[in-house]
């Protein structure tokens, strides 16, 4: 049925090939793998410009995905920029209600707590020693308070240490205020201080009782005491007792 | 040439895509070795050795025994030229019936693969009849 000289020598030839592929099974595989060998190595190219290709168009893809975000994050801005405004229109009203409540804020003064770590009884001279000196930002002159009323001043100080003279003590004085009036008081070494002068005026003092007592300081009033008389002398009555365990040093920057 | 260039083709994408591809590559080839055995009474050279070309990479692609389709089809498939070739049946008809054979063949080397497939799949496989069909045509004419 072959009617093909050439076709037929082809198919005999092939028969053979066949058999010594099934008789040896090593000449077959290397066939196999010469074939894959070319395969591999004429497809090189290709996949190379397939890949290439393929990069390409991804990121043409991405850029086009970029393009589309940076455009509806311009308009989001724009938007925003847009509420902005009006906000600020809206806000602009407030302004002066702004500078009343975060412009002329009090500021607050600066204290640092302290404790008592010697002569806590106040027996020797009414002073007491406190546990922070000039490290902390101790300085000579710095008010010493309990919270409300004034307990004593910074006498002297060394890095860790100072010394406290208190309000009773006969070494204090200080310039104080009476209904705006200023006069210089000095400790006693009894629980009131006496009143030394009147400072700058020559006009006659009218003292009232239980009139407070206040020394000036540059954020804040510190209240000494109250008027109340003795033997009809007028003079600043403390608190009974100092109370000495919570106290703080008013520092002056 | 076409064939043979189609081959070629074929030789290269093998492996290089999904098995869709992959599987419509080994029916491509399928079709191209029947078509070249059984469109003619009197087979050429030419066409022989294309038959041989293309079973080759199908039996390189699946592992199979190599040169076994030339031995053990070719006398069926003369058989089967001389009774289809000697009837004037239209082109059409033997186009049908490549088809058909070729499908019978691969779903004998992947008896599972016809039937889990989607139905656009099948559209290639369609594609490759409607080729077959048009590459029949033509060579009428000449």
């Amino acid at each position: 049925m072959i009617n093909n000289k050439k076709v037929f020598l082809v198919y005999i030839i092939l028969f053979f090939i066949f058999l010594t592929f099934l008789l040896f099974p090593k000449y077959e595989s290397n066939t196999k793998l010469y074939s894959y060998f070319v395969k591999e190595k004429v497809e090189t190219p290709f996949v190379f410009i397939g890949s290439k290709v393929i990069k390409f168009y991804t990121l043409f893809h991405t850029n086009n995905v970029h393009l589309k975000n940076i455009d509806q994050l311009k308009k989001e801005n724009e938007y925003l920029i847009k509420i902005n405004k009006y906000l600020e229109t809206i806000t602009s009203k407030y302004a002066n209600q702004y500078k009343i409540f975060h412009e002329n804020y009090p500021t607050i003064p600066i204290t640092i707590g302290v404790s008592v770590i010697g002569d806590r009884n106040l027996l020797l001279n009414k002073n007491f020693i406190i546990n922070k000196g000039k490290k902390s930002g101790i300085d000579i002159g710095n008010y010493v308070v309990d919270g409300v009323n004034v307990i004593g001043r910074i006498k002297s100080i060394t890095d860790n240490n100072a010394e406290v003279v208190t309000v009773i003590s006969n070494d204090y004085g200080d310039e104080v205020v009476i209904n705006n009036q200023l006069f210089i008081v000095t400790g006693t070494n009894n629980n009131y201080l006496s009143f030394l002068r009147q400072k700058n005026t020559i006009e006659e003092i009218i003292f009232k009782k239980n009139q407070k007592v206040i020394i000036k300081n540059e954020f804040v009033n510190l209240t000494l005491g109250r008027i109340d008389f003795i033997d009809k002398q007028p003079v600043v009555v403390l608190p009974k007792k100092l109370d000495l365990d919570n106290l703080r040093v008013l520092i002056n920057d | 040439m076409i064939r043979i260039f189609l081959i070629i083709v074929c030789f290269l994408s093998y492996g290089n895509f999904n098995f869709l591809v992959d599987n419509l590559i080994i029916f491509s080839l399928i079709n191209v070795a029947l078509y070249s055995f059984l469109k003619e009474k009197k087979i050429n050279l030419s066409d022989f050795i294309i038959f041989i070309l293309a079973t080759y990479m199908i039996e390189l692609f699946l592992g199979l025994q190599l040169f076994i389709s030339v031995v053990a089809l070719s006398i069926p498939l003369l058989v089967l030229s001389y009774v289809i070739n000697n009837y004037s049946i239209h082109y059409s008809i033997i186009s049908i019936l490549i088809f058909v054979l070729s499908l019978v063949t691969f779903h004998l080397l992947y008896p599972d693969f016809l039937i889990f497939i989607n139905i656009k799949d099948y559209l290639l496989y369609f594609l490759v009849f409607i080729f077959l069909n048009i590459s029949l045509r033509l060579d009428g004419k000449e």
